[in-house]
């Protein structure tokens, strides 16, 4: 019999919907923010569901290792998706798993080029790469000690990764590895976007909509490393940035390259797609930095509020599969900052001013 | 989209199989009566029971085919929630009671029907 969306989507969305009912619940957040110390944060992690965790920081008392652990339980959250799913939408939870493999490679490849341009000791730090298989079969540890370019492409050379490895990245001495970082940007989003076409049109404009969001945002990011690291006009940014995100209108630029180095502001070029932005009236309009971090910020709650909205809407979607992932990293992502803020002794007070 | 094409090919092909199948099964058991030169009375009691028969299966079938489908999809929806929050599961029958109560109207309309045949 074939599949209909009720069939499909029935047992992982209640499952799903389940976990996110549990995931940073308001009394847990007051409760772990509220804990005095870490041992105490700890505790807190144990009763709610974390005894992993615990048992890692009651045996290491190591906090990079209990962040470990959060990566290892995040990517386990990946691997469950796609245990309770079939066909098309496992292929599609799979093309999902390379967002995280990519922030490993970054990871990995930031470890390697500390080591091999900078000069830095890093084998306390290599212990932490995560090195079992995710999406694609990369030898991690041949990755951290290449010693040559040809080693590192030899490590891509079947991977869906290897257009990214075109340029010499020990001669990055001084620009870092930012772009090979960004073409592995590109890589996920253009392979995502090419191989979700199997998902019916419903399930593709969600992920259309949630997706564009989320390049327009990673570029935002670029843009602010970029300016602020490198002082990079944006007629030089135009070429680096991901496709595929909102109509970043670059043609203002175009127009008036002079207003490029200055007036010009990130917030001005996506207008266009969020009309809401043009409520906002930025006194200091040079402030590149703020512009681009407040930028950040709304597009973050636009998002929020698209997974909000896909959470009390029609449940049969792969809405509920996104959502779920990316609370999965936003809840790993709390736990290791509420935790680190414990580990260097930031007061509750501190913490909840700073969100 | 093609599993979708599928799905309605096989709902047709077993509609259509039904419908066949009945009207054969229907027109077996009608012949001798009209065969017969037996009284007219007797010949449509024997219709009546027929259709009444019939009738009485396809309400009790449909339902009892509605119900599986629903339990199919209610309870894989019950087994996945279940299995993350086992205190839930008493909820969750409720729901899976609900789509069973399908065939339970079924039965009732079969019974039902069969009273006045």
């Amino acid at each position: 019999m074939g599949k209909t969306a009720v069939s499909e989507y029935g047992y992982i969305n209640a499952k799903l919907r389940t976990r996110i009912g549990r995931i940073l619940t308001d009394d847990f957040k007051k409760i772990l923010t509220a804990s005095d110390d870490l041992e105490e944060a700890v505790q807190v992690l144990q009763n709610f569901g974390f005894e992993k965790i615990a048992e890692v920081w009651n045996s290491t008392g190591d906090i990079q290792s209990v962040e470990f652990e959060l990566l290892k339980r995040h990517l386990e959250n990946f691997r469950m998706v796609m245990k309770n799913t079939q066909g098309e939408l496992k292929d599609f939870a799979s093309l999902l798993a390379i967002k995280p493999e990519i922030e490993n490679i970054k990871n990995t490849l930031r470890l390697w080029y500390g080591s091999r341009v900078k000069k830095r000791p890093i084998s306390y730090r290599s212990a932490f790469i995560y090195k079992d298989r995710i999406f694609e079969d990369i030898d991690w540890d041949a990755l951290v000690n290449a010693v040559s370019q040809e080693d590192i492409n030899g490590v891509f050379k079947n991977t869906l990764y290897r257009s990214a490895f075109t340029e010499n990245l020990a001669d990055k001495a001084g620009s870092g590895i930012f772009k090979t970082e960004i073409m592995l940007d590109k890589i996920y989003y253009a392979n995502l976007l090419e191989q979700s076409r199997i998902l019916k049109n419903s399930d593709y404009n969600i992920l259309k909509d949630i997706i564009t969001i989320e390049i327009d945002l990673q570029n935002i990011s670029w843009m602010i490393r970029y300016r602020h690291f490198y002082n990079m006009s944006f007629m030089e940014m135009k070429d680096i940035m991901i496709p595929g995100g909102s109509s970043l209108q670059f043609d203002i630029l175009e127009k008036n390259e002079d207003a490029a180095q200055g007036s010009i502001t990130p917030t001005d070029l996506l207008k266009k797609d969020y009309p809401e932005l043009s409520a906002f009236s930025i006194s200091d309009k040079h402030n590149f930095s703020g512009q681009a971090l407040l930028l950040e910020q709304l597009l973050d709650e636009t998002r929020k509020t698209k997974f909000t909205n896909l959470l009390i809407g029609y449940p049969f979607t792969v809405g509920i599969i996104l959502v779920y992932l990316f609370m999965s990293e936003r809840e790993m992502k709390y736990i290791s900052s509420v935790l680190n803020r414990k580990y260097y002794k930031m007061g509750t007070r501190q913490m909840e001013e700073q969100g | 989209m093609s599993a979708k094409k599928e799905f309605k090919r096989k709902i047709v092909l077993s509609i259509v199989f039904l419908t066949v199948f009945m009207g054969i099964f229907s027109f077996i058991g009608t012949e001798p009566a009209y065969a017969e030169t037996a009284t007219a009375v007797v010949s449509e009691g024997n219709s009546n029971l027929q259709w009444g028969l019939i009738a009485a299966a396809i309400a009790f079938g449909f339902g009892a085919i509605g119900a599986g489908i629903a339990i199919a999809n209610v309870g894989a929806a019950a087994m996945g929630a279940i299995g993350e929050k086992p205190e839930i599961a008493s909820q969750a029958l409720i729901f899976i009671a609900l789509a069973e109560g399908l065939v339970v109207f079924g039965f009732i309309t079969a019974l039902m029907i069969l009273g006045k045949v």
